[in-house]
Order: C-alpha cells, then sequence, then structure tokens
C-alpha cells in the first residue's frame, strides 16, 4: 500500500488542466429515521470552515423517515439551502445516492466532487478542507476519504481506509478499541474508503454506475473501491478530515426495512457479493469453493460460540448469493466494462487487497482466545466472590477484609517482583526449588510409567483392538457377535477411547491414559488445589504446600493398585476427578452465567467419570444434595433462585443423557449390573473398609502401596480439623466425605451376581476409593494451609514442624514404593490359550468361533468362546454381562462328557469351527474328542494344548443380529448430546461477543 | 463449598461462646466416617471349589480284546441285551450278548467290541489262548506295563489297538534299571483310525534289564495291551503270557495270587518300578486268608527314583514258610507300581495290582479257572454267584471279607461265568487259572456310567 506518486494511469479521465482550486462540491446526504444524530450532523455541516464559495449545493435524499429527519433537514441553517429529495422508505443506500446524483446534476451542474454523507456521521469542522486539500495536492486521486472515528466516544478509531480479506473478512488494520492518537495519520492508497465521508469525483463515480444495488446496505464501499481499483483510479485515506461514525446499522441501534433484524446476514450477503463480482475470473471458481468451505467452518466457529443465529445468517447469505447466479453474472459482466485489463492495475489491486495469511492469523488469534478462556474459567472463582460479596455490602467484613487482603497482595507481589527482578526465566526456574520439584516429580513420574509404554495389557486391562474402527464398531452396534451374540452394550468409556484412538490409534490411546496419568492427574490437583486454597485465603496456600497435596493424590492411582492391575476405569477417574472439582467450584461462582457455564462443564466431566467409573454418579448425586441442602441452610431462600439449584441439577441430569446409548440398553437387556461395577475385566477385586479407609483397590498380585501409608494421609486429614482459621472448611471437606462412606456403605449393600460367569461380585467401590482420597488431600492442604497462616506461638510452630515432616510421608512414601514395587500385573503382551492360525481364521468370519475348554472331569469344565481378534478392550465387559447362553452350556456339557455326531453338529451351528483343550487337558476329555465323529484333530501350540476342527457346517446365524432403530435413536441423541453441551460448556469468549 | 466465606466470617462470634459446634463436629465426623465405612465388609470371595461331576448311564461303550489269543468271550454286567457291533481285524460283524451268558468268538485278532445305548453300560470281556487268559480291556489313557522285557530270553510285544475313526497318537516311556531310558522311536506312536500298531520292545529297546512302559495316549483312544514271553534258551521251555496293565502306580499294591500255589515250585521275580524323583523303599507283606503279615529277616526294597529294581523273590524269602500265602502286599513311601512275574514249571504267569471294583462285576471264566481270589480294605461281604453255560446260578455264596485278609472261593466245575457283587465296600478280586495254563486274571470294574462335568462359561 504504497503512498508513492502513481503511475500515470491512475490520472487518465480527470483533466489535468482544470483548475482543481476551485473545483465546486455537491455535498450528498442521505438520512433515514436519523433524527437523533441529524442536529449534530447538520451543526458539523453548517461549521466546515475553509471551504469558502465551494460548496455549490446540499442536496438531502431522505428515504421515508417518520420522525421528522426531512424537515431537520430542510430547516437546518445551511448555505446553500439544502435541498431534500423525499423518497419512499425501503430505498436502498445506492438507489438513493443515485437519486441524489440525479438532482445535483440538475442543481450544481458543475460540481466536479461529490461528498457522501450519512445521517450519523459528522464531519469535524476541517474535514471537507482537508479532503479538498488532498485532492489538490494529489490530482490522481478519485477517492478521498476522511478518519473515521467513533462516535459518541469520538477517540476511538474505527477506519482508516479498508481492504477486504480472501474471505470476504472487512479489514480495518486497526485493534480491537484503538485509541486515535495519531499513529496512523499518513496519506495512504487503500483499496476503498467509508461512504461516510467519501470525497469522490462525480465524473468517476458515474462512469462506474454508482454504488452498486445489490448491496442494499453495507459493504458498497468496498465494492465502489474495489470496482475503481480496478477501473485504474486512485483511492485515499486522509487522516487529517475526521468525520465520526455511530455505524448505527451495523451496530443495530437502527433498524430499517432494509437491514431487518440480520445485520450480520446483511453483511455476510455484501462480503459475498464483493468477493465473487469483483474476483478477477481465473481466481473465481477457486474462491466459489473457498467460500463455500469457509462459510461452513465459520459456521462450526459460531455453533461452537454459541451463535446459531449468526451460523443461520452465514447460510442463508451463502444461499442468497449462490442461488443468483444470474444477477452475479450480470454484476461481473458490468464490472468487466469499466475494468482496466492490464497487469499492472491487477497487480495494484492485489497489493492493496488484504494478504493472504491474515484470515489464517485471524483463525489463530480465535484459537488462543479460546485456549486461554478454557483455562481461565472458574480459576479465579474465589476473588470474583469476594469481590461480588464486598459490591454487595461495601460496608461488610468482605469488603474490609478484600481492601486488606488487596494490600497483603500487593506487597506479596511487590515482594516477588523485587526478588525476580532483573532475572532471566531460567534463573527464575531454577532459583525456584518448587519449580524444580515439579519437573523431577514429572519426570520420574514418567519413568515409572515405563511398563505402560507401547502396548499394555495385564490384570483388569484387556488388550486393545488393532484398530480404533472395531471401538466404533462395539459401540454403535446393538448386536455384537460376540460369545454366543449379546444385545448387552458396549461400555460408555469407549467412546472417549474411540475418538482418541481414531486420532492416535488404541494402543497409543491406553498406553497415553496410563503413561500421562500422574502428571495430568498433578496438574489437575495443582489447580483444584490452588482454587481451594484461595477460598480460604486469599494470598492462597503456598506452593510447596500445593506441591505436597497434589503429588499425594497425583500418586492415588500408583499408590492405590489401580494402575498396577490395570484398571484403567479407575486410572481416567483419577485423572479426571481434580478437574471436575475444579469444575464444580463454579456453581459458587457469583454470576449466573458463569455457574451456568460450570454447570455444563461438570456435567460433561462427570459424565465421562461416570463412564470410565459408573458408581460415581450415585456419589455425586448425594454430594450434591447434601450440599445444595446445607447451602439452604446457611442462607436462607439460597435455592429459591433458579441459576442457584439449578446447574448442578443439570450437570447430574446430563451425565444420563449424554451415556444413554450405554445404560439405556443395558438396564433394558438385563445388563444393569453395569451401572454398579467398576469398569475393567469383570470380575474385579473386592474393596473392604480398611482398604476404603487407607485408599486401595488392589488385589493380592497387584495389591498397591503398603496400608499404613495410606492411614497416614487418614491421620493428618483428621488433625486438619485442629487449626481453627479453616476448621470449617475441613470440616465440609468431612461432610462431604461422610456423605460418600454412607454412599459406599449402601452400594455394597446391593447384591450384584453376574449370571454369565455365576459369579456374586461386589458393586464397585473403587470409585468411592479415589473420591475419599480426594476428598482427604484436600482437608490435609486445607488444614496445613490454616496451620501456616496462625502465627502461633514457639511450641505450636515446631508442631507444625514435625507435623509438615509427617505430612510429607505419603508423598515421598508413595513415589518410594512405585519405584521399588509400583510395576504391578502389566505387561506387554497376554498368553492366549489358542493358536495363531486359529485366530487368523476367526477374524475372516463371526461364525469361525474357537471354544476354549478348560478344566477337567473331576475339577469341573469352564468354557468361553472367542470370535474375531479375541476379547479385546470392552468386548471382556460386553461378555461377562450377557446372560449366559444355557444351550450352549448344555453343548459344552454334552461335549465334554458323552460327545456325538449330533453334539458337534450343534457347535457348527452354534458358530464353532474350532474346539480348544486348554493345558492341561484332560485325557478322558481329549479321548472322547477324538472318538466323536465331525472332528478332526488341529494342531496347537503346546503339547499339553489339544485342539480339533469342526468338520460340520457352520452357521453364523445365532450369532449374528439386527441393530434395533431405537438403539440408532439413542445413538443420535447422544450424539447431538454431546456436540450441544461441547459448545455450551465452551468459554464465553469476551472480546469477541462485544465486537 | 459454596458457603466457605460466610462461615469463616462468623468464627469470631461463635468462639466467644463456651460451646463451640465445630469442634464438636471435628470429633464426630471422622468417627461417623470410619464407623460408615466399617459398614463395608464384602462377603469373602467364594473359594474355588472342585466341581464334581454328576455320572449318567454310558451311552456307548467300547471293549478291547488284545489279539494272539484263540477266542475271545464277550459278557455284560448290565441289563440290556442284543446286539454287539464287532470288529474283529479289519471286518465288521455283530453278535447277540446277554446278561448271564457269555458269546464266544473265535480269532486270533484284536477284538473291538461297541455296545451302543441298552448295551453300552457293562461290557466285559476275557480272551484266552496259548498264553492262557487276560482281562479285555477299555480304551485308557494311561497305563503302567512293569517288568516288561526286550531282550533274548524275555521279550514283550506292545499292542495297540485304536477303536475309532480318527488316528491316535502313544508316548511310551520307558524305566530301566538305571532309571528313565531315552527312547525316541516310542515318542508320538501313531495308531490309524480303527487299526492296531505292535511294538516289539526287543527291537525298539533291546536291553536285558528288567523295563517298565509308561503308555499315555496324547491323541485319540487306544486300549493297550502287552504279551510277555520268556524264552529259556536252549531248555527249550517257551512260554507267553499277558501282563495285565495298572491303571496308576500306589503306595499300597496287592499282588493277589500265588500261581502254581505258595508251594509252587519254579522261579519268582518281583518287578518294582518307581516313577517319582525321590528314593523310597518297599515294604513286603505276605497275604493269607486270616490277615497280612510281615516275614521276619525280609530287608525292604529300596527303589531309587525313575528306576525298576528286580527282585528274586526266592532268595529273599528263602527259609520263610510261604505256608497259606494267596498273595503279596507291598507298601511304599511313594508310589510305586509292581508286577509278580512267575515261571513254574516252564509257564509264565505275571500278577500286578488290580484296581478297586465297586458295583457288581461280571467275569467270563477262561478254560481252568480254579479259584476266585477276593480283598478288601475294610471289613464287608461280596456275593460270588458263579454261572454256568445256561446261565443258571452255580452255588452261591456270600463271601465275609475281613479287613486286609484274603478269601478265596474255589469255582466249582461248569462255571463259565462269576458274578461278584460288592456289598458294603470296594473290594479287588483275581481269577486264578490253574495248571498248565497258570494265569491271574483280575476282576476288572465295567464301564456303566460316564462322567458328566460340571460346565460353566468362563470370564478368561
Amino acid at each position: 500500500m504504497s503512498s508513492a506518486p502513481s503511475s500515470t494511469a491512475s490520472t487518465t479521465g480527470v483533466p489535468a488542466e482544470r483548475a482543481a482550486r476551485d473545483e465546486q462540491v455537491a455535498v450528498l446526504l442521505v438520512s433515514h429515521d436519523g433524527a437523533r444524530w441529524l442536529p449534530t450532523v447538520l451543526e458539523g455541516l453548517a461549521g466546515q470552515h475553509g471551504v469558502d464559495g465551494r460548496i455549490a449545493a446540499f442536496v438531502a435524499v431522505d428515504t421515508g423517515s417518520r420522525d421528522g429527519s426531512a424537515d431537520l433537514i430542510g430547516a437546518a441553517p445551511l448555505a446553500p439551502t439544502p435541498h431534500v429529495v423525499e423518497t419512499r422508505g425501503g430505498t436502498s443506500y445506492p438507489e438513493a445516492v443515485g437519486l441524489g446524483l440525479d438532482h445535483v446534476r440538475e442543481v450544481a451542474p458543475h460540481a466536479t466532487w461529490v461528498w457522501l454523507l450519512h445521517d450519523d456521521a459528522t464531519p469535524a469542522p476541517d474535514a471537507l478542507a482537508a479532503l479538498l486539500a488532498q485532492a489538490h495536492a494529489r490530482p490522481e486521486a478519485a477517492l478521498l476519504g476522511p478518519k473515521l472515528r467513533e462516535w459518541p466516544s469520538l477517540r476511538r478509531l474505527l477506519e482508516v481506509g479498508v481492504t477486504i480479506s480472501g474471505t470476504g473478512r472487512r479489514e480495518l488494520g486497526l485493534e480491537r478499541g484503538e485509541y486515535d492518537q495519531g499513529q496512523h495519520d499518513e496519506v495512504r492508497e487503500v483499496l476503498a474508503v467509508n461512504t461516510a465521508g467519501l470525497l469522490v469525483r462525480r465524473e468517476v463515480l458515474e462512469q462506474l454506475g454508482g454504488l452498486d444495488p445489490q448491496l442494499p446496505v453495507f459493504g458498497n464501499d468496498l465494492d465502489l473501491g474495489w470496482r475503481a481499483a480496478a477501473a485504474g483510479h486512485t483511492t485515499l485515506v486522509v487522516p487529517r478530515a475526521v468525520v465520526f461514525h455511530a455505524e448505527a446499522a451495523h451496530r443495530g441501534v437502527r433498524r430499517t426495512p432494509l437491514t431487518g433484524r440480520h445485520t450480520h446476514y446483511q453483511e455476510r450477503r455484501a462480503a459475498l457479493w464483493t468477493l465473487l463480482a469483483n474476483a478477477p475470473a481465473r481466481s473465481l471458481p477457486l474462491t466459489l469453493v473457498r467460500l463455500v468451505l469457509g462459510t461452513l467452518l465459520r459456521m462450526l466457529g459460531f455453533f461452537l460460540v454459541r451463535s446459531p443465529g449468526e451460523a443461520l445468517d452465514d447460510l442463508a447469505a451463502l444461499v442468497s448469493v449462490y442461488s443468483q447466479p444470474g444477477r452475479l453474472r450480470a454484476a461481473r459482466r458490468g464490472r468487466a466494462a469499466t475494468r482496466r485489463d492490464d497487469d499492472a492495475t491487477r497487480a495494484r489491486v492485489r497489493a492493496l487487497r488484504a494478504p493472504w495469511w491474515l484470515p489464517y492469523r485471524h483463525g489463530l488469534d480465535t484459537v488462543g482466545d479460546v485456549v486461554s478462556a478454557l483455562t481461565d474459567q472458574a480459576s479465579d472463582v474465589a476473588q470474583r466472590r469476594r469481590a461480588a460479596a464486598a459490591e454487595a455490602d461495601p460496608s461488610s467484613m468482605a469488603a474490609l477484609r478484600l481492601q486488606r487482603d488487596a494490600s497483603d497482595l500487593d506487597a506479596v507481589e511487590e515482594d516477588d517482583e523485587q526478588r525476580y527482578a532483573d532475572t532471566g526465566v531460567v534463573a527464575r526456574f531454577a532459583t525456584n526449588p518448587v519449580a524444580l520439584l515439579l519437573v523431577l516429580v514429572v519426570v520420574a513420574a514418567l519413568v515409572l510409567a515405563r511398563p505402560a509404554y507401547g502396548a499394555v495389557v495385564g490384570g483388569a486391562l484387556a488388550p486393545v483392538p488393532e484398530a480404533a474402527g472395531d471401538w466404533w464398531a462395539l459401540l454403535t452396534r446393538g448386536w455384537h457377535p460376540l460369545g454366543s451374540g449379546t444385545d448387552v452394550p458396549a461400555p460408555a468409556y469407549l467412546l472417549p477411547l474411540a475418538l482418541l484412538a481414531t486420532v492416535v490409534g488404541t494402543t497409543a490411546t491406553v498406553s497415553a491414559l496410563m503413561v500421562l496419568a500422574v502428571p495430568l492427574s498433578l496438574w489437575g490437583a495443582w489447580r483444584l488445589l490452588r482454587v481451594v486454597g484461595r477460598f480460604v485465603s486469599p494470598l492462597g496456600a503456598p506452593r510447596w504446600l500445593l506441591l505436597a497435596g497434589s503429588l499425594t493424590y497425583a500418586l492415588v492411582p500408583l499408590t492405590s493398585g489401580a494402575w498396577g492391575g490395570g484398571r484403567l476405569g479407575l486410572v481416567v477417574l483419577a485423572t479426571v476427578l481434580p478437574w471436575l472439582g475444579h469444575a464444580a467450584l463454579g456453581f459458587a461462582d457469583p454470576e449466573a452465567d458463569r455457574r451456568w457455564r460450570a454447570a455444563w462443564r461438570s456435567g460433561l466431566l462427570l459424565a465421562l467419570a461416570t463412564a470410565v467409573a459408573p458408581p460415581l454418579w450415585f456419589a455425586a448425586v448425594a454430594v450434591a444434595v447434601v450440599v445444595l441442602l446445607a447451602a439452604a441452610g446457611v442462607v436462607r431462600g439460597a435455592l429459591r433462585e433458579r441459576s442457584v439449584w439449578a446447574p448442578p441439577a443439570v450437570a447430574l441430569v446430563a451425565t444420563p443423557v449424554l451415556l444413554l446409548p450405554w445404560w439405556l440398553p443395558a438396564l433394558l437387556t438385563g445388563a444393569g449390573e453395569a451401572l454398579l461395577l467398576d469398569t475393567g475385566r469383570l470380575p474385579g477385586t473386592r474393596v473392604g473398609a480398611l482398604d476404603l479407609l487407607a485408599g486401595r483397590v488392589g488385589d493380592q498380585v497387584a495389591p498397591g502401596a503398603p496400608v499404613w501409608l495410606g492411614l497416614v494421609l487418614l491421620v493428618l486429614a483428621a488433625l486438619a480439623l485442629v487449626p481453627r482459621a479453616t476448621r470449617v472448611p475441613v470440616l465440609i471437606c468431612w461432610v462431604l466425605a461422610v456423605v460418600v462412606a454412607a454412599v459406599a456403605a449402601l452400594l455394597v449393600r446391593v447384591p450384584v451376581r453376574l449370571e454369565a460367569l455365576r459369579v456374586e461380585v461386589e458393586p464397585g467401590l473403587g470409585s468411592s476409593v479415589v473420591l475419599l482420597q480426594a476428598l482427604l488431600v484436600t482437608a490435609a492442604v486445607l488444614g496445613a494451609l490454616g496451620a501456616v497462616r496462625a502465627r502461633g506461638s514457639r511450641p505450636a510452630r515446631w508442631l507444625v514442624v514435625s507435623l509438615a515432616v509427617v505430612a510429607a510421608v505419603p508423598p515421598l512414601g508413595g513415589l518410594v514404593w512405585a519405584t521399588l514395587d509400583g510395576g504391578g500385573v502389566l505387561t506387554s503382551t497376554e498368553d492366549g490359550d489358542v493358536p495363531a492360525y486359529m485366530v487368523q481364521r476367526a477374524e475372516t468370519a463371526p461364525e469361525r468361533g474357537v471354544l476354549v475348554v478348560r478344566g477337567s472331569l473331576d475339577d469341573g469344565v469352564g468354557y468361553r468362546v472367542l470370535r474375531g481378534d479375541g476379547d479385546t478392550l470392552g468386548e471382556d465387559e460386553v461378555l461377562a454381562l450377557a446372560a449366559e447362553d444355557d444351550e450352549l452350556t448344555a453343548t459344552v456339557r454334552e461335549l465334554v462328557s458323552r460327545p456325538t455326531p449330533a453334539v458337534v453338529a450343534a457347535l457348527g451351528e452354534a458358530g464353532v469351527q474350532y474346539v480348544v483343550l486348554a493345558a492341561p487337558a484332560d485325557g478322558r476329555v481329549a479321548a472322547g474328542l477324538d472318538a466323536s465323529g465331525g472332528l478332526t484333530q488341529a494342531s496347537a501350540d503346546d503339547r499339553g494344548t489339544r485342539a480339533w476342527e469342526v468338520t460340520r457346517e457352520l452357521s453364523a446365524a445365532s450369532v449374528t443380529g439386527e441393530t434395533p432403530w431405537w438403539r440408532v435413536l439413542l445413538w443420535v441423541v447422544q450424539a447431538a448430546a454431546l456436540l450441544v453441551v461441547l459448545v455450551l460448556c465452551a468459554p464465553t469468549v469476551r472480546g469477541r461477543r462485544d465486537r | 463449598m459454596s458457603r466457605t466465606g460466610g462461615a469463616t466470617g462468623s468464627r469470631a462470634t461463635r468462639s466467644r461462646r463456651g460451646f463451640d459446634l465445630t469442634v464438636l463436629l471435628a470429633v464426630l465426623l471422622p468417627l461417623a466416617f470410619v464407623g460408615l465405612l466399617l459398614l463395608v465388609q464384602p462377603d469373602p470371595e467364594p473359594p474355588t471349589s472342585a466341581r464334581p461331576p454328576s455320572t449318567d448311564t454310558l451311552t456307548r461303550g467300547t471293549l478291547v480284546c488284545p489279539g494272539a489269543g484263540s477266542s475271545s468271550l464277550l459278557t455284560t454286567a448290565g441289563e440290556g441285551s442284543g446286539e454287539l457291533q464287532l470288529r474283529v481285524g479289519e471286518q465288521e460283524r455283530a453278535v447277540p450278548v446277554e446278561p448271564g451268558g457269555v458269546t464266544a468268538v473265535e480269532t486270533r485278532e484284536p477284538v473291538v467290541a461297541l455296545g451302543v445305548d441298552d448295551l453300552a453300560p457293562g461290557l466285559a470281556g476275557t480272551t484266552q489262548g496259548d498264553a492262557s487268559a487276560t482281562a479285555c480291556t477299555p480304551p485308557r489313557s494311561e497305563v503302567w506295563f512293569t517288568g516288561v522285557g526286550a531282550g533274548a530270553r524275555h521279550s514283550s510285544v506292545l499292542e495297540l489297538v485304536n477303536p475309532d475313526a480318527g488316528p491316535a497318537t502313544v508316548d511310551v516311556l520307558v524305566h530301566g534299571r538305571e532309571g528313565l531310558v531315552e527312547v525316541p522311536a516310542l515318542r508320538g506312536l501313531a495308531v490309524p483310525g480303527g487299526g492296531r500298531s505292535r511294538v516289539e520292545l526287543a527291537t525298539a529297546v533291546p536291553r536285558g534289564d528288567d523295563l517298565t512302559l509308561h503308555v499315555t495316549t496324547t491323541r485319540g483312544r487306544v486300549a493297550a495291551h502287552l504279551l510277555d514271553t520268556v524264552d529259556q534258551l536252549g531248555a527249550g521251555a517257551v512260554s507267553s503270557e499277558w501282563l495285565p496293565a495298572q491303571s496308576a502306580p500306589s503306595t499300597d499294591n496287592l499282588l493277589l495270587g500265588l500261581p502254581g500255589g505258595a508251594d509252587g515250585q519254579g522261579q519268582r521275580v518281583l518287578v518294582l518300578t518307581n516313577p517319582g524323583d525321590d528314593e523310597t523303599r518297599a515294604a513286603l507283606q505276605l497275604v493269607t486268608a486270616e490277615a497280612a503279615f510281615t516275614p521276619e529277616g525280609v530287608e525292604e526294597i529300596v527303589v531309587p527314583p525313575g528306576a525298576t529294581v528286580r527282585v528274586a523273590l526266592n532268595p529273599l524269602l528263602r527259609g520263610i514258610d510261604l505256608g497259606d500265602a494267596l498273595g503279596l502286599r507291598l507298601t511304599s513311601g511313594a508310589p510305586l507300581t509292581a508286577d509278580l512275574r512267575s515261571f513254574i514249571d516252564g509257564d509264565l504267569a505275571h500278577v500286578v495290582p488290580a484296581d478297586p471294583v465297586g458295583s457288581p462285576t461280571v467275569t467270563a471264566l477262561p478254560e481252568g479257572a480254579q479259584q476266585l481270589l477276593l480283598a478288601a480294605a475294610e471289613a464287608s461281604t461280596a456275593r460270588v454267584e458263579p454261572l454256568d453255560a445256561q446261565g443258571d446260578p452255580l452255588r452261591s455264596r456270600e463271601v465275609e471279607l475281613a479287613a486286609g485278609a484274603t478269601a478265596a472261593v474255589e469255582l466249582p466245575e461248569g462255571a463259565v461265568l462269576v458274578r461278584v457283587t460288592p456289598q458294603g465296600g470296594s473290594l479287588v478280586g483275581s481269577v486264578l487259572v490253574g495248571s498248565p495254563r497258570l494265569a491271574v486274571v483280575p476282576l476288572l470294574e465295567p464301564e456303566r456310567e460316564s462322567l458328566v462335568a460340571d460346565v460353566v462359561p468362563l470370564a478368561r
């Protein structure tokens, strides 16, 4: 955008010998219901100085104002007297300008310039003079525009010339709400200037055919500028000339029949039209495609920031423009008539347009805004509560404390600033023991997670399938060709797993969840404890305390034995829980809108947590009820306000809706036990009283850290009740712990029987263990905070110091234990009973199942049917919850006891191709199978294992089934709900909304 | 947590009062917490107990009589009568059987009998011929043959019969004097469907010592029989006899019957094998009609691990009056297999520990059957019914069995079948065949029932 004198081409059509100094100007004012601004505008017009005698005429076109705008103008003390042309309402701005031009031709045939003004734009006294002076200085200029400043603030810059990006965005080259400090005050050549205050050669305007009537309100300035540039004219912005503009139409302050309610639609339509009408023929096809894709992307973006109206406006604008190819062609023909087709002009237009990368930068900016808003959500809820309390009652304790705390905080920050003054980032980091320790802990956690790198399996963790597609199939099918075929729904946690696996693959998904469990829960716990600390004290908890607390919690997946035992669900729960707690703190926000955001966020995270550990939901319901009742008890009428009780209720209700395709079919197919069981291979371990107290979920194989280590935390949490300053928040933690304990005590009374495995199991208490550990850690940290902040006597201090040593035991002990003995039962592969060639065959068709028989005649026989690639993660739970196939059990009983050809034929009908007698094979059973007709011996991996192939016809009929329509419906509901909740829990990006 | 601010705000006023609610709560809540959690006592993990099988009537019974005899005598201990399907060599045929009757099949080929449905339970049979007599057996997955020979003077032939259509595989482990003998040729012996294999041990394992074969069927079903031959080179006496199989090593081996009688003149050799990994000692007892007693001055027999030990009885029991001894009993610390080989008057006979019989059993009597020997670990009675060729009972009687003692019942002339019904316990028994074709035929419990496994689905 060079401001250098342009080539001779740009001056063509302007007789150089004309005495510019004496050129006459016709002022053309278009008004519509502008009585609010007109008096000022007219005053501004009357106050123009330095233009004596050069205003040839005032022409005002009023488009059917109903507020007396026309009369206002007619009565204005202007010289020469204004000519008011009244026309019908609904006349577009281009039409009005056209009318005005006709009139100018009559009343001021000698006027070479036309000065366009809006009824909401008032010129500074020297605006016209400055424009004319510039026109004289740069005779090649055909269009000159002023600097637009905001009205009524008068200081903010609105426009200093505009251009248009490849996506149709109006590019101003200004920061949002930038103040005018003369920073943009050079005369530049630009693509276009706003029509408000545009000084244009009448001749050029007429030659270009005026403004495009296809652009009734918005964007016609860009189009005009583009056309002018294409025709070889020069457009200049003259910052010395200032016009104050209210942008009434854009801001929606003024609604006309033309703008309607959808200003966004009009703006977008204008942008599309301008791009398509003016784009060079060569790039037109690409532009057409790009605008469609861009519109879809923009719509997605608008949906994500909860602006469906704008998204629909975008779509309507696209449809409106694309459905009128005839008009578009006509418009392009018209532009082709005035266009100069030489390379220099084309290059000039290109240079005046926004650079190609600008849209991408805007995209990045938006993403950055969203991310920062996401991470900042609810983090300052404690401060906001204090501020709100102080605001509500400035004389209250809260306000006084806020003042005092603020000064404390300032002092601390000053200290920090002084301490860290003149030091670099590295030096700061190296001299900060907490940061160093944090890094050390994360590195240690990543090293400790060695067994989980790559494929990981063992304990309750089944191997993963080869591709994410298998998980999607399991999720979307209403009938699974597993075992004897079952309609038990896939576990709910497969959805997040499948989503992740679609991106990074199945093996990496499980590996990442296991490896990142400790670092992520450390991060989450740190954030949670920091906010909780700020609730109690505005200074928050000291960082070493945060480190100790969050590290203790982050080691819970390891020390509880969940990690080593392959309890993926509990590991993920431990990772998610602090984030869920953090989100739930948002319910305490003083702003209703933020409480609602917290509701959707908590709902989403609670759904995730419930998916990985279903019994958690019951504890969440109990906790929510107790907290709400307590809140009602403390503050009378707290629950009368809907925005107080409804958000937590929504979060609780959102969970079942988000998990609908899982729990409803589970109940309907007789697998309702799934709602009460922890996830992972069934049957799981049994959790007793001591396990709950010490935070252990392990079994004999992977028992977790020593129990006494867990009891230390319990003792610390109990001691946390001693400091008076923080006793109430610690008591709250304990109340919640009692609620969770009560839920666990109730849950364990529910008898759960897995029919398919013929075992009684205990309802899953793993989630209670993790939840209790989180509460105990929080209580201990709060108590420690109270002890630290209390400035006690010397003996008390010694007590605190010795307690601090004890408090270091759980995290350090946990780390040491995890280093020595944390690997548990995790391995990279699990040996199966089934030879590889059978698995390969089984993967080709559902009826090629493998019947694995284990045991002996004397001690009883167990069997299972493997199909496909074996029982992978998710499938094992479906099978365990499926009903027992009595017919198949009877067939197997006959097979191992008294096999006959009829029994073998029944196997074929049940879709079994191979029978494998796992080592050590019972010779009597093997002999019977050898003797029966219809089975031929097949090779097995080792001598102890025996295998046969069924030579009868195989049938998939009993294994395969259809997905009922209502299961598909549930899936659609889930997808829709997920989308809605995701959009609703997205943070409010303030800047964007205030644009 | 939403009320934190308000609650802490009033603490100043609260502390001035004498009673502080928070202190009470601070005591009560942890107690309530622990108390509630102590309610969580899950049921103890149910022990994974063995699930014993139930039983049901056999629907397909198989009996295999070894070749090299002259005739096979088939009968049934069951209720049903009808046509029994036979495969004799390559030929298929059907013969009638009925309870109480004996059907003789004249052949030198092995006989495979298949009883279906009613005929399945209770099939029994005996083979007799030049080599005296032995019992027909169903296919068994694991059997032991103790004291077989693989040399010039003493040689054995293992006969493996596969009654089914599919192929079968047999592993034979050989225990020699020094322990296990590596014989790769005897690993994975294939027996074709419906066929038989004969293994000449003198060819497969040419050795001079006494051997013990542990025959395991790894694929399919196989009935194994062993024909043992002693050739006193030059002296001209050649005698063959079937060596019955022992089903499993035991710490208490009862060898019922002394062929040729206690005073029979000839060579008696006791062969013991210890398949375990530890050395063990076997104590020898003599069993009479009254009791079992340990003769004085007889040393215990040391059996090294894996080894087969041969003990000549004549020097061992020199100076001891065998008197009215009816058999030998060997007790040991570790399970052993045993065989008593008698070579009396140029006639070979084997006695091998028999399996206990708990249900009515029938035995088709070979020619020359003289005596029925019965023994029981616990005092009980047994009903003995000899039947003649017409199926009429001859001199049925109740036999009192004292614990540890042996009862000898003389079999009447004309008896072709003896039915023994244990009452109040199980017993072991043998039929003693006298000269000139000395043999001891153990009583076998006929297969009547099949075990029906308790079947459950598995998690993984």
